[in-house]
């Protein structure tokens, strides 16, 4: 009688199940993945001061965008995150 | 012991939830019959048989009750789960999407305004051009400046 009660409980105590459920985080949009470009050079020999301006603002604005999709990347990745997060 | 539940698996829920109820009340009846036995002339040489054989159907029973109740547990935590990865995914896509579109905009205005500022350049050119001459060493340490630093080896 002990002994089927030892087998009995040892064979309840195997009695363990799991499930996994499997997950990815989300993919990048391709947007975000352009790396930036390097910053444009002034032509050598340039004297005139408008040709040095033009090349001046175009870096400004390139620096605008890639600043911008830093700031994009964060908020994709905390707002990911905390959808990826939310399922318990 | 996996191959055994799996072939279990195809066994209706219900029919298996009704089948070990019978196996838990046949071992209640074993043990009630053992105990009942001692008392019952010629029947009581099988009284010690039932008793352990009950509780032996009991536990397995029990056992097997218990199994199932866990499995129907995590089925329903496993829906659960998946119904919320399928919302967790579509939220996801919306939010990627939503990023695409902000990215687009605000690049259309950072381009916009570069044209703006390029026609401005274009307007005050000949003045500007005029007033100054630019050196060529301010045009290297501009160009010096705009490269990316590498990292000196040593």
């Amino acid at each position: 009688m002990k002994i089927v009660l030892i087998l009995a409980t040892t064979l309840v105590l195997t009695g363990c199940l799991s499930t996994p459920v499997k997950r990815t985080f989300p993919e990048v949009p391709k947007e975000l993945m352009e790396l930036c470009p390097n910053l444009k050079d002034v032509p050598e020999g340039t004297t005139k001061l408008s040709d040095v301006l033009r090349v001046v603002t175009d870096n400004y604005s390139q620096y605008h965008e890639c600043q911008f999709k830093n700031e994009l990347w964060k908020e994709w990745y905390d707002t990911q995150k905390q959808n990826f997060d939310s399922v318990k | 012991m996996e191959q055994l539940s799996w072939m279990i698996s195809f066994i209706p829920d219900t029919v298996l939830n009704l089948i070990y109820w019978v196996i838990i009340l046949a071992g209640i009846t074993g043990v009630a019959a053992g105990w009942l036995a001692r008392w019952v002339p010629f029947y009581g040489n099988y009284a010690r048989f039932l008793k352990p054989l009950g509780v032996l159907l009991i536990i397995l029973g029990v056992y097997l009750k218990g199994g199932l109740d866990t499995e129907m547990a995590w089925r329903q935590r496993v829906a659960d789960l998946e119904d919320q990865v399928k919302k967790s995914e579509e939220r996801a896509g919306q939010i990627n999407e939503k990023i695409v579109v902000q990215y687009k905009d605000r690049v259309k205005v950072i381009k916009d305004t570069q044209i703006v500022v390029q026609e401005k350049i274009k307007e005050v050119e000949k003045l500007v051009d005029a007033k100054c001459e630019v050196a060529p060493e301010a045009v290297t340490i501009l160009n010096d400046a705009a490269k990316k630093p590498e990292r000196v080896q040593k």
